[in-house]
């Protein structure tokens, strides 16, 4: 297996006027061609803020302050704009929220394909147009032919997001970070985009980081799940492992406190207390103050253990033998 | 009550809406540098008559023999003219700073005046909604598709000179800015979810209006307020400029560029030029202040 | 047992209105007109004392302005609303207010849904000093108190602004102060949703010991089914405007009856089932300025028939308090 992306010890802080914000702490990824990471957290937890920090979207006061970021074996940080700018939308693509992130909205969507395409390669406008055509029609687009005479605004949410994954997928990138891509979107349209995602990613052997705060849609979808909390992995493992097993209490509440028709009516397992301010962490262990397993040295910041088949950051972990109930 | 119920704890240290406000605000140096500089103006326009070597309005503490000295010359009476003095002898330093004690007022006066008035116009036609809020929004519009000069020209023409006409003009020529605004906000804010609250919790339709849209309007109207003072003070001299603003005995910064206009050509270009860069400082701090409040206020800003 | 509340044929539409231009314009044969919005369609439901009912629906379906219907923020277009089986317009203006105050409603979007400007205590105690409910600076002070420990929060952030307070602190201060006027019925929509994980489930439990403490009805919106079979005891699926299906929470998640609910049940993302090939629902919700003819589900339903394309199928009983609207419940089976 190709090694497509390692990030190591991955530093993304903030300069603010109130103090330094560390919303990535040393984070580290090992991503596979073809494989999908499931990055989950809270608003807060940094995950975005690492998928933004690979593409070197981070903007002032925000400054990635150290670790090393190498794509195919080379090292970003050296990088100049202009590399950059032919990295981006090419090898490394990204996938928002909000789909008008990624389209304008005064451009029909055949212009913007076409563009994006023929950006980083030499290719005539009908070679750029049957491609475009393709690729809707691989993301589930129904009469692509049509849709590429539309404007953005004469597409329904769930469509955007479609032609979104479509431009991110055009010139067949080695990697997509796609940032709560079904979050705002309904059930229906959400399985629907997940479904699509994931034959694509089979068919193309692109690798993904797919960035959500929802453990049930990530365990639906990636091969390895990388849960965060306050900048930092707290959790990485196969997915069926961490969603099984987790051993990091706070991967076992979140997936503790999801309702489920064996919990019908009980009270639910909950996390008490709130995010941490970001400002003011908390001593040792971010989650300390939260959890239930904490002991004495959980006032000194755990590092991280190696169990056969996951990595945790705990001094106490949830033992292997005690699974969540679901 | 269960006994697992958790009291949530009380968050770190956060800042209250004028905490922020303030930080947000001071970060910008230009904006910061414009409020001082209009603090220094009008503390030096209310303290006039106490700085000033002359009351240039006091006919015995005028010297006919000082007429148009050029700046740095010494006056008769012994006091150096750090501008020049105009065509009568007065002392144009003394007389800018009663100027613009003049222009300041008339511009605040008529920009809050406006501001009352433009603001239960504004709000009474969100609250009443239907044909009446059309009709009032309707001749809203009809009154700004004339530019303001023009209204206040008019009605001064109609009415005369003198400081309460010159107010008085000023406050119908700009009143409805502030409606419009009001209007607008609280039609975005109507809308939101705590103002359903309300509703749902049976609060009157006027207690809604007052205590929970107009707050939350005063935002856009502090910053509509700031570019309305600043515009006032400058149509206000461009009236009295004209010759149908402010009269010769309550003479404005417009009324002095006016004096002084004839002897430009002469190679006398302080008695205008000094009276003018004081309108230009004032009237460009108040906008360079207004323009960063907006920044600062509006949401869509926020990042 | 009369249901605390009954909604009776209530529809719901906003009509988009020309104005002076609009009107020219259309003369001048401009492709523009009125539109309307059938947010709600004919919609009848009851709803017993002390009961959870689910409602249930994607984007657009109407489920926000129904419950906004309920909770008298929104008048009816049609149809009227009973409570304890009288109708509400009925009543005298004085059990009017109080009945529009027994009906209290918790809001999606905790940041929008709390004045800015306005500090806790006086967010929470406005309302029960207008009506009178409490009067007196020292019984007001303890009101809130009351209230805020009530639903978890530490009475000394009370002189606080609501943007000082994490989501979860804000969806709480919304609670207390639908509480605070001492309501039978909350209506919660999306309650949970915009609220992180971790606190979802804390806020869930809150609803959960207020019911059982204060002998609270609920009509509960959401789009998260697992959510909803947590916390209902019937729920209600609707689409496009209308209910499609309404059965006990068990009968619903164990044999959903109407295609649609089928749908909806067979793509919730769920822990348990990963990595596995959806066979999603085909097309989206269509707009509700032009709905499709017929059953509303027929473009997308794998079992449509012309019957389907031209009737709107009605809502009839398959088991005892189990209604679905289909016209091929019998050949599709359960």
């Amino acid at each position: 297996m190709t090694e497509i992306l390692k990030v190591t010890g991955l530093c993304t802080h903030f300069f603010t006027r109130a103090g330094v914000v560390k919303a990535v702490d040393g984070v580290d990824i090992s991503l596979n061609r073809g494989e999908v990471l499931g990055l989950v957290g809270e608003s807060g937890s940094g995950k975005s803020i690492t998928g933004f920090s690979i593409m070197n979207l981070i903007d002032a006061p925000g400054r990635m302050t150290g670790g090393r970021i190498s794509f195919k074996g080379r090292d970003l940080s050296q990088l100049s704009e202009t590399a950059w700018q032919d990295l981006r939308g090419n090898r490394i693509a990204m996938i928002f929220q909000d789909p008008m992130m990624t389209l304008n909205p005064v451009l029909r969507i055949d212009v913007q394909m076409i563009e994006a395409i023929q950006a980083h390669e030499k290719v005539s406008r009908t070679t750029a147009r049957e491609r475009a055509r393709d690729t809707l029609g691989m993301v589930g687009i129904p009469a692509p032919d049509e849709r590429l005479k539309a404007y953005p605004h004469q597409l329904s949410g769930g469509m955007r997001q479609r032609v979104a994954i479509a431009i991110a997928f055009l010139n067949k990138p080695d990697l997509i970070i796609a940032d709560e891509p079904t979050t705002a979107l309904d059930v229906t349209i959400q399985s629907q985009i997940i479904h699509e995602a994931q034959k694509l990613t089979r068919q193309t052997g692109t690798a993904m980081i797919w960035i959500s705060h929802d453990l049930a849609v990530v365990a639906g979808i990636a091969d390895q799940i990388s849960v965060m909390y306050a900048g930092r992995i707290v959790e990485h493992g196969p997915t069926d492992y961490v969603i099984d097993n987790p051993r990091h209490p706070y991967t076992y509440g979140l997936l503790g406190s999801v309702p489920s028709a064996n919990k019908r009516g009980a009270r639910l397992f909950q996390i008490d207390g709130m995010a941490p301010n970001m400002l003011a962490l908390p001593r040792g262990c971010a989650f300390g103050p939260r959890c239930d397993r904490a002991v004495d040295v959980c006032a000194a910041a755990p590092g991280m253990s190696q169990s056969c088949t996951q990595k945790f950051r705990c001094h106490n972990p949830v033992p292997e033998a005690v699974k969540v109930a679901k | 009550m269960t006994d697992t119920q958790i009291i949530a704890p009380v968050p770190a240290k956060a800042e209250t809406p004028f905490a922020q406000f303030r930080a947000e605000f001071f970060e910008s140096k230009i904006a910061v540098g414009a409020l001082i500089t209009l603090g220094i103006v009008v503390v030096l326009a209310l303290l006039a008559p106490w700085i000033t070597p002359q009351n240039p309005y006091d006919l015995a503490q005028v010297d006919v023999m000082d007429a148009r000295l050029p700046p740095g010359e010494e006056a008769f009476s012994g006091y150096t003219m750090w501008l020049g003095s105009d065509g009568s002898g007065r002392d144009l330093f003394s007389a800018i700073l009663y100027g613009l004690r003049i222009s300041l007022a008339v511009g605040v006066a008529s920009g809050v005046i406006a501001l009352f008035i433009g603001t239960f116009v504004g709000l009474f036609a969100a609250y009443v909604g239907g044909r009446v809020e059309t009709l009032i929004m309707r001749f809203v519009d009809l009154q700004l598709s004339f530019p303001a000069s023009l209204v206040a020209l008019m009605l001064v023409a109609l009415l005369g000179k003198g400081v309460d006409k010159i107010i008085l003009a000023l406050v119908v020529s700009q009143w409805a800015y502030y409606a419009r605004t009001v209007r607008a906000t609280a039609l975005v804010e109507r809308h939101k979810e705590y103002v359903e609250a309300a509703i749902c919790l049976g609060l009157s339709k006027a207690r809604i209006m007052f205590r929970h849209i107009l707050p939350n309007c005063l935002g856009p109207l502090i910053v509509v307020g700031t570019v309305q003072v600043a515009s006032a003070i400058s149509l206000e001299a461009t009236l009295s400029f004209l010759g149908v603003g402010l009269p010769q005995t309550q003479p404005s910064l417009g009324v002095l560029i006016a004096n002084g206009f004839e002897y430009m050509l002469s190679g006398r270009y302080w008695i205008s030029v000094f009276p003018g860069l004081a309108l230009l400082l004032t009237v460009v701090s108040i906008n360079l202040v207004g323009d960063h409040l907006r920044d600062v206020l509006n949401p869509r800003m926020k990042k | 047992m009369t249901p605390i509340l009954e909604i009776e044929n209530v529809s719901k539409r906003f009509t988009k209105k020309l104005d002076a231009a609009g009107k020219i314009a259309a003369r001048l044969g401009a492709n523009i007109r009125e539109e309307t919005v059938h947010a709600v369609d004919n919609v009848s439901m009851s709803i017993m004392p002390g009961e959870v009912l689910g409602l249930v629906g994607e984007s657009g379906c109407g489920k926000s302005t129904l419950g906004r219907v309920v909770a008298g923020i929104h008048p009816p277009s049609a149809g009227q609303l009973h409570l304890d089986g009288t109708p509400i317009n009925d009543l005298s203006a004085q059990d009017k207010r109080r009945a529009n105050l027994d009906i209290q409603m918790i809001f999606q979007d905790p940041s929008s849904s709390l004045n800015p400007r306005m500090r806790v205590e006086d967010i929470i105690s406005e309302a029960p000093r207008m009506h009178k409910m409490v009067s007196g600076a020292s019984e007001t002070s303890d009101f809130v108190d009351d209230l805020m420990r009530k639903v978890g929060l530490d009475p000394v952030m009370k002189r606080r602004y609501p943007h000082q307070f994490s989501g979860g602190q804000r969806q709480r201060i919304g609670i207390a102060r639908a509480l605070a006027v001492k309501p039978r019925f909350l209506v919660c929509d999306e309650a949970i949703a915009a609220l992180d994980v971790s606190i979802q489930a804390q806020v869930i439990n809150l609803f959960a010991d207020l019911r059982e403490d204060l002998g609270l009805t609920y009509l509960f919106i959401s789009h998260d089914l697992s959510v909803v079979q947590h916390i209902t005891d019937r729920v209600a699926i609707m689409y496009l405007g209308r209910i499609v299906e309404i059965a006990p929470t068990d009968d619903i998640f164990s044999t959903p009856r109407h295609p649609y609910t089928r749908a909806l049940l067979d793509q919730v993302p769920r822990l348990d089932q990963r990595k596995q090939d959806f066979t999603p629902i085909r097309g989206e919700i269509p707009s509700p300025l032009d709905p499709p003819t017929g059953c509303h589900f027929h473009p997308r339903c794998p079992h449509a028939t012309d019957l389907c394309r031209q009737n709107a199928p009605q809502l009839s009983t398959v088991l005892s308090g189990h209604m679905a609207s289909c016209h091929h419940l019998e050949t599709l089976g359960v």
